[in-house]
This record gives structure tokens, sequence and C-alpha cells, in this order.
């Protein structure tokens, strides 16, 4: 059993203040966390978690207290990562609460570098699973990353710091597949064949784009670019009815004039009986007049219509941090009145036991008393104890009710009546 | 019997309140992961509501489409399974709340009117006149939820068009599903009325003989929304319209429907009355 003077402690090494080069060095992966869990628990005692991401590494531990835990637990990460211990800088740390409120927050992402990012709880829902599969006893930080993976899913659920996607290109291809839904069946024209087509292309690409047709001045890179996707190339006397073809345009030529005209886009809508079409301009200056954005089934995005979006999305998500706030400060409760709880079932028990034995003891040291006298001495002693115990049991549920008993209280009963000694059966009378 | 059905008629209201808070909370929140409770709730409801009147028209010997109670139940069962199979079909349960509104509007209204139904008409047993009412009942609600559709897809539209992007954006499915349920929901709703109308001209034409449309504005009225939901179908289908005219189309075609059916009624009286 964990003594109660144990707590949690947390080491961070992350974005905010260790640089890319550390942050690679000490990145640990999942077979070296199951490998390492156990040995840190060997050698110092108590209970070790890692969350090892490319952002950050950190290692929460339960157990009895370190004065300087990294003093201890960095020689062995040291020779574990096979590294020198004096080019790494020092670690932030946070003991108690805060430890296992910055583990909540990390669930959140509201410590990451893109608020509202959903990697970051797949990255601690596989770190609670590493300890169970280090197989070592780990029941208290087990049980942290449990909340912690519970405040991660809430916050998701029932806040939308996680809506609303927060990159240009991420936002282009969110905003067609809320026009035209999966692209399996969608043709998307790429006018332009340099780098930012070819990057807009990867992005639908990779959200299930298959059918592309590539228009540009220059055969050679039109064609080029049409061969990496799989695609057709069609040359620019026939961008009219490329466009008809198409239902998702991204338009990142160099020309100085606009290529599309609302006229012509008006003659291809005719043609698609008036099906959508999405228009995304990244091109400087624009190549798509904007009066077609006035056209009903026309739908036409500029670099600054995305932008805007990004910067929409990225303010809707910061409004939402109060609600995430509150629902961290709920599970930091819920932490800590578990926490308290564990602490102070053994010591009630421990204590009850205690009582029960002397009682015991005291009864043998009477010999000689008749069946009549033995029982009315027990039951007489049963009564004393039960009473004796009453206010200070009740006194420690309630103070875990209200989560208001530190560890250096529940100690002080423990060494009140020396119930260590009694748990190692080295009692004396 | 009839108090199980009693009891039953107080808990569907009831049920649909939790439904819509349960659909209510799924488009608030942004809850995605697979199993929404609300969906396996409506159906079991909707089961259990279709139960309710089979066992009504059981228990009454009549079809449950004599009182305004059995009408408005009608309606509310009918949209509901409407929404139900849309929402099947193209697996997204955000826009159930809209739909669950109106089948809990439905349902408290005939809660309200409710009570002693007093003599059933004698036309309620016969089941070719009931079969008109039950087929233009379920194709008044294909154009109902048509028009739902219809109106998202135009609030999306121009959500997408202002790059004003709220709510709606966020929660709705894309305007292609809209697009496509809208129009498989007119031309459910449209065939479905084609049938119910038709039924109705021969029980109609059997009972009174030849009418003259002019003197029952109602089936007038009727007539005319069919032709028009028919024309605009063939239209869209050989010309061609944009999403948005069609969502327009909808919507506009419903509320005038609406409004047409509401004039006639109150100035001219219904051609058959609900008790």
């Amino acid at each position: 059993m964990m003594p109660a003077s144990s707590s949690l402690k947390l080491l961070t090494f992350s974005h905010k203040n260790t640089s890319l080069t550390e942050r690679d060095r000490l990145a640990y992966t999942y077979d070296q966390i199951v490998d390492f869990i156990p040995r840190a628990n060997a050698e110092l005692g108590g209970e070790l978690g890692i969350v090892s991401t490319c952002n950050r590494t950190e290692f929460y531990r339960y157990g009895p207290t370190l004065d300087d835990l990294w003093a201890e637990l960095g020689p062995l990460v040291a020779d574990f990562k096979d590294l020198d211990l004096d080019s790494i800088g020092s670690p932030v740390g946070k003991r108690g609460v805060e430890a296992a409120r910055h583990l909540f927050r990390v669930s959140a992402s509201l410590e990451s570098m893109a608020l509202g990012e959903n990697e970051i709880l797949g990255q601690v829902k596989d770190a609670h699973r590493l300890i169970l599969e280090a197989d070592t006893d780990s029941s208290t930080i087990e049980r942290l990353f449990q909340f912690a993976v519970r405040a991660g899913k809430d916050v998701r659920t029932d806040t939308a710091l996680c809506e609303g996607t927060v990159s240009v290109s991420s936002v282009a291809v969110d905003l067609a597949q809320k026009i035209f839904g999966d692209f399996s069946d969608r043709t998307i024209l790429l006018l332009g064949a340099g780098e930012t087509a070819e990057t807009a292309a990867q992005h639908f690409s990779a959200d299930g784009a298959s059918d592309f047709l590539v228009v540009n001045r220059s055969r050679d890179r039109g064609a080029a670019l049409a061969d990496k996707f799989n695609g057709r190339f069609a040359p620019l006397d026939d961008l009219q009815q490329a466009l008809a073809e198409s239902d998702i345009a991204v338009v990142a030529t160099g020309s100085q004039e606009p290529l599309i005209t609302r006229q012509m886009l008006q003659d291809v809508t005719q043609k698609r009986r008036h099906d959508s079409t999405f228009l995304i301009d990244i091109s400087n200056p624009r190549n798509v007049e904007p009066s077609a954005a006035n056209l009903p089934s026309v739908y036409l995005y500029n670099m600054d219509d995305l932008q805007s979006v990004v910067n929409a999305n990225k303010e809707a998500r910061r409004e939402e941090i109060p609600k995430v706030e509150s629902i961290i400060d709920h599970y930091v409760e819920e932490w800590e009145h578990w926490l308290q709880q564990q602490r102070v079932t053994p010591t009630i028990s421990t204590l009850a036991r205690y009582f029960e034995d002397a009682r015991q003891r005291e009864l043998d040291r009477h010999d000689g008393l008749s069946e009549d006298e033995r029982s009315r001495l027990e039951a007489f002693s049963k009564g004393l104890i039960k009473k004796l115990l009453h206010d200070p049991i009740t006194n420690l549920r309630e103070a875990v009710d209200e989560n208001a008993l530190s560890s250096e209280e529940l100690e002080f009963v423990w060494s009140l009546y020396n119930l260590r000694d009694f748990e190692d059966g080295n009692h004396e009378d | 019997m009839a108090d199980l059905l009693n009891l039953v008629a107080v808990l569907l209201p009831a049920a649909y309140v939790a439904i819509f808070g349960l659909y209510l909370r799924h488009f608030l929140n942004s809850d995605e992961s697979p199993g929404f409770a609300g969906s396996a709730a409506l159906f079991g409801v909707l089961g259990l509501h279709s139960l309710y009147m089979v066992l009504l028209g059981i228990e009454t010997q009549h079809f449950p489409i004599a009182t305004q109670a059995e009408f408005f139940s009608l309606l509310a069962l009918s949209v509901g399974a409407s929404y139900a199979l849309a929402e099947r079909w193209h697996r997204d349960a955000n826009t159930g709340v809209f739909f669950v509104a109106i089948v809990l509007a439905f349902q408290l209204l005939s809660a309200l009117y409710g009570g002693d139904p007093g003599a059933i008409p004698e036309r309620t047993r016969n089941p070719v006149y009931s079969t008109h009412v039950i087929l233009t009942v379920f194709g008044f609600a294909g154009l109902t939820v048509s028009s739902l559709y219809g109106l998202m897809y135009i609030m999306l539209s121009q959500q997408l068009k202002s790059r004003q992007l709220g709510l709606i954006f966020r929660r709705l499915p894309p305007l292609s599903v809209l697009e496509k349920l809208s129009k498989a929901a007119m031309t459910s709703g449209v065939v479905l009325l084609g049938l119910g109308l038709a039924l109705g001209h021969y029980v109609a034409f059997a009972q009174y003989g030849q009418l003259n449309l002019l003197d029952h504005p109602t089936i007038l009225v009727a007539d005319v929304a069919w032709v028009g939901y028919t024309a605009g179908l063939i239209v869209s289908r050989a010309r061609g319209l944009s999403g948005t005219q069609m969502g327009y189309f909808a919507l506009f075609g419903y509320l005038s429907f609406m409004a047409a059916m509401a004039v006639v009624l109150t100035q001219f009286g219904a051609f058959h009355t609900f008790q």
C-alpha cells in the first residue's frame, strides 16, 4: 500500500520550455515506455506514467515524496536513452493538484501548440494503455490517466473547442465537403500547376478525391502534375469545358488578369444544369472575377475569405476556453476526492483493526472470568471502542467529502497510533 | 384495452418530448460518436406509435382517421416515419431536432383534441376511403419533410455564400445530401399524394357521382398543388434546377399549399370534416 505521504509530481519537457532537438532526444517510443516504467518504478518506488509526443515528454509519478524528482529520475532517463544529462535543460515541475490539472489540460488540448487539436487525446489514451501494459502496480497513476481521458472526451463532446479547422488548406477541404459530401465521384480542377495547386491536390486526395483535371498554360508542367495524381491534362484554351466537367476548381496561377469571368461561369452553370461549383481562388492577384460569387450555384472563396474562416474558427475555439476550464475543474475535484478516499479508506480500516487488537489483548489479560462476565465485558468493550472511533471516523470521512484533508493530517493520524508499526507487526504493548 | 390505449396516448407526447431533448442535445453538441441513443429511441417510439394506431383501430372498429386527435396523431407518425427513413438513408441525426419538433407539435395537438370521439363516421370503416386518407397524409408528410430539407439547404447555402459559418454550417449535412433528401421526399410525397387523391376522386365519384371541383375548393387546391409539384419535378428533371431553386420550390410550394388550404378551410369549410 502506498504511504499516506505519497504525492503526485510532474516533470514536463514541452514546446514551451524545450527545443525541438531536446524533445527529439527525450522522445519515447511505445515499446520504450513499456520497458522504462517498471524499471523506474523499481528504482524509485511509486508509479510512473509517461506522455511522449512530438511536442512533449512528460513524466507523472505518484509515490513517496522525493525532494528533487529530476535528480533521481534524470540519471535513469539519461541511462535509458543513452544521452548526456547536461545536454538537456531542466524540466518544469508541478506537484499535487497542479500536476493533475496539467495532465487534464494536455488531454483537453489546452496545452497544445494548436488549440483544440484532436490528436493529443489519442496520445493520452495510448499513454494510459501503456501504463496497463507495463504490468506494474500502478493503480493510482492509471486512475489519473483515466480521469484525463474522460476529461478530454467531455471537452470534445460538451464544448466546441475542437470544432472547425484552423489551417487554410483544411478549411478549403472542409468547405468543399460541406457542399459535396465526399469527393469519391467529384472532379477537381487544378488551374495552374505550381506548388500551391499541388499542395491543394494532396489535401483533396487525402480526403478521397481521385479524379483530377489539370489546366495549365505550360503543357509539360501541367501534364507532370496530372500524372502525379493519375489525372488528366487540358490546355488553357479548354478552360470553359474543363470547368463544366469539374465540381471543385482550385485556381492558383500567376496570371495578372482574371482567367475565369462571370460570363464564363454563367455559361458553365447552364452546361452543368445548375449543379454547384466551388471555386477556391488562391491566386494573387485574383484569377476569378469576384462578381461570379453572386451566381446562384457558384461558391467562390479567395485567400482572404479562407483566412477569415480560419481566424473565426480560432476565435471560436478561444471562446470555449472558460467552458473547458470548468470541465477540467470538475475532474480535478473528482481526482482529489478519489485520491483522498484512497488514502483514508486504509487509514480507517487500520485504525479499526488497531483498536480491535487492543481490545482483544486487554480482554485476554483477564483470566478466570465466568462465561457471563466475559460476554458482558465483550459487549461493553465493543460498545466503548465503537463510541471512541465514531467521531474520528466520521470526521475523516467528512473531511474527504469536503476535500479538506491534507496528506500531513492523515500522516499525523498514522503516527499518533504508530499504525505503520502496527501494520508491520512491530506493535508493542 | 381502452385503459392501455389511454395510457399510451398520454405517454406518446412525453416520449416525443424526451426524444426532442436528445436530438436537441445532439444538434447543439459535437458528439459524432456512432450509436446515438436518440435514433434508436425514435425508432422505438415510432414502433409504439404505429402499434397504438393499429390497436386503436381494432378497439374502435374503424380506421383511426375519424377525429382531429387521430388525424394529427397520424400526421405526427407519418412525418416521424418519413424522417426516420431519411436518417437511416444518410446516416446523420443532426437534422432530427427540426423534424422531431414537428412530430411533437402534431402529437401535442392530437393530445389537445383528444377525449370522447363521439359518433364515428361510417366512411372511416371503409378501407378504400381510409386508404385514400392515409396515402394523402403520408404524401403530405413527404412534402413537409421536403420543405424542411429545402429550408435547411437555403440556410446552409446562404451561410456558405455570406462566409458567416455558424452552427448551421457545423451541424447540417452537406448541400448535396440536403438536396437529395429534399428531392426524394418530394418525389415520394407527390407519388403518395397522387395515389391518395386518385383514390379520393374514386370514392367521391362512387358516392356522389360527377363532382364539380369549383364547388369543392379543398379538392381543387389539393389537385392544383399536386399538379404544381409534379410540373416542378418534371422541369427540374428536364432542364435542371439549382439546389437553391429546388429548395425555394420545396419551401414556397409547401407554404403556398398550406396557405391555400387554410384559406379554403376557413372560408368554405372542409369537404369532409373531422370531429
